[in-house]
């Protein structure tokens, strides 16, 4: 049974938002080094990134996510209206 | 428990709609039938009046505060805030008045008509029974106005002080405005 990884983006020690400083090609064993900030997305929670997911799979149908999450349009309105906000603060932050 | 302290996170729009509607239709049935008229926004007297009375006092109070917090939600929400929303929210928060209306009903019928009578000996030989009524009276207007509430918060996308400062002031609005339109109807 595969293990469930969660890849953490704070750092345990004081919060700060972990950089990525390598990557590694599986393939050919390529490695690069640089210091590339996390993807906007990857930085919201797992639950919003989550329900991001489910948005775009409803194909931005807030009624079918409504429907699928057996909550009330207004609720999960609200939900992306939160993560609409989150987001413009992340942005605000790396500009 | 979470779903009777904010069933609006679960039921809104159409369907909450739909369920005001059938209460408020019941609300107007049994206020008929127990001689109940609304004179004020959340005053209740004893008075013989038909079920179109009783309905166009619901309506009256139902659309009067719906139609001034949705005005209010439009101004001051960031969120694209939907008409069906607050009205059937805030029309599905007006269920636990079929309550109220309905314990008219309960052993002792005839309970509040005592306490109308202003006849004392009456009052004090139905004394415990009246406190028992009007502690489960308090109870479900606390829980319609809490309704209420969570009502326009959640479909109007406004938490904290803001909402509440908004919701006050659009009941005492609402509770002065009420009056003289709750006359006509009688």
């Amino acid at each position: 049974m595969e293990t469930v990884k969660n890849m953490p983006k704070r750092c345990p020690s004081c919060g700060q938002t972990l950089v990525i400083k390598t990557m590694q090609c599986n393939g050919c064993n390529t490695r690069i080094e640089g210091e590339y900030d996390l993807p906007l997305l990857m930085q919201l929670p797992a639950d919003e990134m989550e329900f991001v997911l489910d948005f775009v799979m409803c194909s931005g149908s807030l009624k079918e996510m409504a429907q699928k999450r057996g909550l009330s349009y207004p609720s999960v309105r609200n939900r992306l209206d939160d993560i609409i906000d989150r987001l413009n603060s992340l942005k605000n932050k790396l500009i | 428990m979470k779903k009777l302290l904010n069933p609006f996170d679960y039921v809104a729009g159409a369907t909450s709609l739909l369920w005001g509607l059938a209460a408020m239709v019941a609300s107007a049935a049994v206020a008929a039938l127990t001689d109940q008229s609304f004179d004020g926004f959340m005053h209740i007297t004893f008075a013989r009046i038909s079920i179109w009375q009783a309905l166009a006092q619901q309506l009256i109070c139902w659309l009067l505060l719906a139609t001034l917090l949705y005005g209010a939600a439009r101004l001051a929400s960031r969120s694209s805030v939907r008409a069906l929303d607050i009205y059937g929210t805030n029309l599905f928060a007006r269920i636990p008045w079929l309550l109220m209306l309905a314990a008219e009903f309960i052993p002792g019928k005839g309970l509040l008509t005592r306490l109308e009578s202003g006849n004392i000996a009456e009052i004090q030989a139905a004394i415990v029974p009246l406190t028992i009524y009007g502690l489960i009276l308090i109870v479900l207007l606390v829980w319609s106005i809490w309704w209420s509430y969570k009502a326009f918060s959640i479909s109007a996308n406004l938490r904290g002080w803001k909402a509440a400062a908004i919701f006050i002031a659009c009941w005492i609005a609402v509770s002065i405005a009420v009056t003289p339109l709750l006359a006509l109807t009688r």
